[in-house]
Parts: C-alpha cells; sequence; structure tokens
C-alpha cells in the first residue's frame, strides 16, 4: 500500500482536505462577529424548540415532554428538567454548574418570561396538578467544521479530488514502473530492451530518465556486442593458420619419422588444446550473440541425461571415477536437444574433471513444480563461496591450485549457462553438504503431457 | 583412390593434399564452390572432402546440388564450434564430418572409413535384405520401400544395413559405429544420432505408425519389426 503510488495518493489527497478544513475553520473563526448563517439557522431552531417545548411540558408533563424530545429532540440543544423539588425529571446528569444554578431557582415560585442568556434559556412552566417545573434548555452551536458538510456539494468534491490524486499518482508513478521493468530485464540480460518513445516522448524529468536510459542501453548494446565481434573473428581468424600449423605438423610428421616424434606429438597436442579453446569460444560467441539458429522440439530429460552419463562414464573410469544417476521419467523440455546435451554434458565432464580420483559424479533429475531440476555433484574439493557466481564467467578460475593441473574451468560452464538460460531456465553453483561442487540446472517443462515421451525407447 | 579436396585455403589445400598424397591417395584441390561441383560431378572422385566456407558456393550450396546426381561419399569439414554446421551437413548428405581446424591424421582415418563403407557394398551383391516394407539391395546399394526407392547416402545405408540385419534386436552404439561408420565410437559424438535421424526422415514412420528406429535409452537402436 504505501509504494510510491499510495504515497504521493494519500498525501496530495491528505493536503487537499486539511486545506480545506483548514480554510473552513478560520474562516469561521476569524469571521466571529458575523454569525455564519448555519449557525444563525440552528438558533432560530432552537428557539422554535424551546417554545414548544414548554408548551408541551405545560400541556402534557414530563411524560409528554420526554416522548415530544425523543421525537423532535434537536442536535442543537440539551435539554434539562428539574422537578419542584429540583431533581432532573429524566434522571439526566447535570454539570455542575447548571446544578448550582438550579438550586438558586428552586424556592422561585413565578412563572417567568422566557428569556434566554448566553445560548441558555431557563424557564418555569407551571405543570397542573405537579407544581412548578423548571427546563433549561442550552444551544448547542454545530462545529464550524461540520459546517462543511451540510453542503451537498461537498462529496462530489471529495471524490473528485480522489480522482484527481489518483491520477497524479498513476500518472507520476506508471512511467516508474515501467522504467524498472526495463530496468530489470536489462539487467536479466536482454540488451535489446528500450524505454519506448511513450516515455522518451515525455518533457519532464521522467522523460529525460527514460532518454538517458535508452542511450546507456544503447551504448552498453554496443560495447557487448562489439567485444562479442571481437572474440569470434578473432577465433575465427585464428582457425587458418591453425588448420595450416596442423596440415604442417602432418607433414613433419611424415618427413621426419621418429625423429622428433616427442617434440611433435606435444606440438600437436598444444593445437589441439588450442583448436578446443576456439570451437569453444565460437560457440560461445555464437550462442550469446543468437546467430546459431535453434531448434525447438520435445526433448526427453532422463534419456539425454543417460546419454550424457553414458559418454562421461568413458571418460570417468580412466580415473577410477564413477559416474551414477538417479533420473525422473518422462520429463520433457522444449528446446534444442544439441543445445541441452552440450550444456549437461559441460557440466558433467566438468564434475567429473573435478570429482577425486576414486571418487563418484551424482547425476539426478526430478521435478520441482513446473521445472525440471538436474543435479550434478562431484565429490572434489569445491569452490571457495565467493567465487560461486562467477563459476559461470568465460576462462574463470579459482584458487591457484586447481587450474595448473586441470586447465581451468575453460568456457563449458559459460556455454551451460547461455544455452540453459536460452531455453528459460536457470543454473546454480553450490558446495554441497559433505564436500564438493553440486551445480543445479533448472527447466521449464513443456506445458504438453508429460506421459507422450512414454513410446520412446521401450 | 581419387580425392577431391575442396577448400578455399590454397596453402592449407596445398599441405594437406601432400599429406594425403603421402598416404597414398591421388588428390585434385578445389578453390571454391563452383569449381568444387563441377569436379565433383565428373563422377571421377571415390570421394570429396568438402569444406563449409568456400567463395561462389557455399559447402552446402554445392553438398545439395551434388546430392541431386550423386551419392557419392562427402566428409565435410565444418567450422568447429557450431554444432548446427554439423547437422545441417548431415542432413544435407553428407556421409560424416569433421571440424575444422583439424588434425591431418584423423582426416585420413576419416576418408578412410568413409571410402571402407562405400566400397565394401559394392562388392557384396549378396545378402539382400528384406524386413517389413523395407527391401534393401546391397549391390545396388538400392533402398525401396513399398516398391519406392528411398535416396540414402552410402554411410546411412550402412547404417539401415546393419540395423535390419538384427531387426527385432537392439544394436549397441559402439558396434554400430564400428559396423557402419568403419570407426570407433568417440565420446560426446553424435554423428550417429544424425544418421538415425535422417533414415527416420526418410523412411518414415511403419505402417502402425510407429517409429521405425528406436532409441534404447543408453545402450543403442532397434529397428522394429512389425510382426512383434
Amino acid at each position: 500500500m504505501f509504494n510510491l503510488f499510495g504515497k504521493i495518493f494519500l498525501w496530495f489527497w491528505g493536503t487537499m482536505l486539511v486545506t480545506a478544513a483548514a480554510v473552513a475553520f478560520t474562516t469561521a473563526q476569524l469571521g466571529g462577529a458575523k454569525i455564519p448563517p448555519m449557525i444563525e439557522r440552528a438558533h432560530v431552531q432552537f428557539v422554535e424548540a424551546a417554545t414548544e417545548a414548554t408548551g408541551v411540558l405545560a400541556s402534557g408533563g414530563v411524560r409528554a415532554l420526554g416522548r415530544w424530545r425523543d421525537e423532535h429532540g434537536t442536535r442543537s440543544m440539551r435539554l434539562y428538567v428539574f422537578d419542584p423539588a429540583g431533581t432532573e425529571a429524566f434522571g439526566q446528569t447535570v454539570p455542575a454548574e447548571l446544578r448550582r444554578f438550579s438550586r438558586r431557582f428552586a424556592g422561585d415560585p413565578t412563572p417567568g418570561p422566557m428569556r434566554e442568556r448566553r445560548g441558555m434559556i431557563v424557564h418555569a412552566v407551571p405543570v397542573p396538578g405537579e407544581g412548578l417545573y423548571r427546563l433549561v434548555m442550552i444551544f448547542q452551536p454545530p462545529h464550524p467544521v461540520w459546517h462543511l458538510f451540510t453542503f451537498p456539494g461537498l462529496l462530489v468534491a471529495l471524490l473528485l479530488s480522489a480522482v484527481v490524486c489518483f491520477g497524479l499518482a498513476r500518472y507520476l508513478t506508471s512511467p516508474l514502473l515501467r522504467l524498472r521493468g526495463v530496468v530489470q530485464a536489462l539487467a536479466g540480460g536482454d540488451l535489446s530492451v528500450r524505454v519506448g518513445p511513450a516515455l522518451t516522448r515525455r518533457g519532464d524529468e521522467i522523460g529525460s530518465l527514460g532518454r538517458d536510459f535508452d542511450r546507456m542501453a544503447e551504448r552498453l548494446q554496443e560495447l557487448i556486442e562489439s567485444q562479442q565481434r571481437l572474440l569470434r573473428d578473432v577465433s575465427h581468424e585464428l582457425r587458418s593458420p591453425l588448420a595450416r600449423l596442423q596440415a604442417a605438423l602432418g607433414l613433419a610428421r611424415q618427413r621426419t619419422g621418429e625423429q622428433a616424434a616427442d617434440e611433435l606429438e606435444r606440438i600437436e597436442r598444444e593445437a589441439e588444446r588450442l583448436e578446443e579453446l576456439i570451437g569453444q569460444t565460437l560457440s560461445l560467441t555464437r550462442l550469446a550473440s543468437g546467430v546459431e539458429s535453434r531448434r525447438e522440439e520435445t526433448v526427453d530429460l532422463a534419456g539425454l541425461l543417460r546419454s550424457v552419463a553414458d559418454d562421461a562414464r568413458f571418460e570417468a573410469a580412466q580415473g577410477g571415477r564413477t559416474v551414477t544417476e538417479q533420473l525422473e521419467d518422462f520429463l520433457l523440455v522444449r528446446g534444442d536437444p544439441e543445445l541441452l546435451h552440450r550444456a549437461i554434458e559441460n557440466v558433467v565432464r566438468n564434475a567429473v574433471r573435478y570429482t577425486s580420483v576414486g571418487g563418484a559424479v551424482e547425476l539426478s533429475l526430478r521435478r520441482v513444480d513446473a521445472q525440471a531440476l538436474i543435479s550434478v555433484r562431484d565429490y572434489g574439493a569445491g569452490v571457495d563461496r565467493r567465487d560461486l557466481e562467477r563459476l559461470f564467467d568465460p576462462f574463470f578460475r579459482s584458487g591457484e591450485a586447481r587450474d595448473r593441473a586441470s586447465g581451468g574451468y575453460g568456457l563449458g560452464l559459460a556455454i551451460a549457462r547461455r544455452a540453459v538460460e536460452l531455453h528459460g531456465g536457470d543454473i546454480r553453483a553450490c558446495n554441497a553438504p559433505g564436500g564438493g561442487l553440486q551445480v543445479d540446472i533448472r527447466l521449464p517443462l513443456s506445458p504438453a503431457d508429460s506421459r507422450s515421451g512414454q513410446d520412446e525407447g521401450e | 583412390m581419387r580425392i577431391l579436396l575442396a577448400d578455399d585455403d590454397e596453402e592449407l589445400c596445398d599441405m594437406l593434399g601432400a599429406y594425403v598424397r603421402r598416404e597414398g591417395f591421388d588428390v585434385d584441390c578445389a578453390h571454391d564452390g563452383e569449381a568444387a561441383l563441377a569436379s565433383a560431378l565428373t563422377g571421377a572422385y571415390d570421394l570429396i572432402v568438402l569444406d563449409v566456407m568456400m567463395p561462389k558456393r557455399d559447402g552446402f550450396d554445392v553438398l545439395r546440388r551434388l546430392r541431386r546426381e550423386s551419392l557419392v561419399p562427402v566428409l565435410m569439414l565444418t567450422a568447429r564450434g557450431s554444432d548446427v554446421d554439423s547437422i545441417v551437413g548431415l542432413e544435407l548428405g553428407a556421409d560424416d564430418y569433421l571440424p575444422k581446424p583439424c588434425n591431418p591424421r584423423v582426416l585420413v582415418a576419416r576418408m578412410r572409413a568413409v571410402l571402407r563403407r562405400a566400397g565394401a557394398e559394392t562388392d557384396d551383391d549378396t545378402g539382400d535384405l528384406q524386413v517389413g516394407d523395407i527391401e534393401l539391395r546391397r549391390g545396388a546399394r538400392r533402398v525401396r520401400r513399398a516398391d519406392e526407392v528411398v535416396e540414402l547416402t552410402s554411410t546411412e545405408f550402412s547404417v539401415l544395413a546393419v540395423l535390419l540385419e538384427s531387426a527385432g534386436r537392439v544394436v549397441g552404439k559402439e558396434a554400430l559405429s564400428e559396423q557402419a561408420l568403419g570407426r570407433k565410437l568417440t565420446r560426446y559424438d553424435r554423428s550417429l544420432d544424425m544418421h538415425i535421424s535422417n533414415l527416420r526422415r526418410k523412411l518414415g514412420p511403419l505402417p502402425d505408425g510407429e517409429e521405425r528406429i528406436q532409441t534404447v535409452r543408453g545402450v543403442g537402436y532397434l529397428y522394429r519389426r512389425t510382426e512383434d
């Protein structure tokens, strides 16, 4: 409720009401000599009522007066009746001042004329067979503020001001909400979002904020795109010399025979490493720029994970490592099977690489609400908590120790993250209780019935 | 064995040509798509090694045109880092692919594997297979579905032949790769899956609407017998 909209609305409306009340109040105070018409009207009513009450009491006694009061009792007066003994006949509590006053009149036998003093009428009324009653009527002028409510127009004014304030608050906050949505989208990685002309066309500060934002987004997009283009071009250009290098290397091997076999093998290994790196960089830049056209198919995750696990087992066996899987069947997602395969494979291979020798890599797949949750857990050294977020950055290396031997994380996890994001999912890493790294991949399940994948493979 | 090496990088072509020649092949080079297509269509070659990126006509285009007239074995050199290239290549009927840059040793091994299976089947004209509505004639390297010829590349033909020989039984991925592709199954290799999906597409489903070739998770593939 107390968001900006609520605040603006309440503040403005409140201010309007207080201003109106203050104006009415000061008018009433300053114009003291001049009795406001409403009070005058109320006073006339009061005098009329007093005359009538006197008549009712004189003719019908206290009981009749009580009935009259219930029926006609006006808001503008208070009524007290004292019997000949000086007791208030309606049993009302009498203000101390009035009690003294009534005692003063107790012995007075003569019914005097009706007179008013300082808004109070005291009248002696003889009731046949009972004696002399005294009637005290006190004028209750309405508070100046109530004055306001006697206008039928006030309610309209109130509603109207509410509408105006509502509109004002809306007018001020809705562009901010729109801006916020766009900022969130940008923070989420969509560099192509702009606030749009509806906002930038405004001539006020919000309009300039919108224009500045769009300029910033534009610049950001340009920078990132040019960076990616550079990376792509460099990788691309590196391929030709690398291909020639490898061909030359092959020729050198053919011609020298065993003479420099070790060295050539070393060169070959490094060339292959370069080759892999270039391939990954190109994959990532293609994914990031969305150049790579993607297929859209229904993918059975359990089947995909099984094939990844089979491949990984092959690799894991070399270090005495094992790969186990616990998979829930019939979880389907929509997406590019190759891309998903690569994403999950990268995570699993990474786990195989970092789990301790002789250790396990655990793969699990289950449904969590409308998402498929894929967890890959290794029993390695884990990753420093501060580095978890950056694990998915390209070429991220955590700590000195693990990178030299293993070559660091390279681009595999960055590719995985990008691929998962392209499928509307997210990927996170945490240190599993008991040691080791756990990577959770969440993918939105296909809206299609999960059972339809049943026929495949059984 | 005559090989056509199509790559726009002349220096690379020269070196690869020299390497491949030393391995005992006859090699010609083409440096653009037009030249490659023209040479390939002469029918003088046993294998075409086709780079995707070439001026005038790209490798995909050359392959597409070539496949209209010829089933000559084609090994695509695809851009490393682009799975799409390899998939498109295999879909268009390449027999195998190799990401470029590549090790020339690996290239020659792939070339031999492709040539081996292309050669093997032409020699052997016994053992025609008939499974359901599919008829496979090894000698003519021809496959008919319900008397209608289905055009398959030699790799797809080999994969189908292996599957049909064991129709109704599961064929392991390793065995299928060795028998049909002529090479060991490498880790993270998706080409077998691609050939299978091409076969599925070209052959269509069984008359009862089921998939002909079923994936048996973690094991391999199975060609389904309709009698089952």
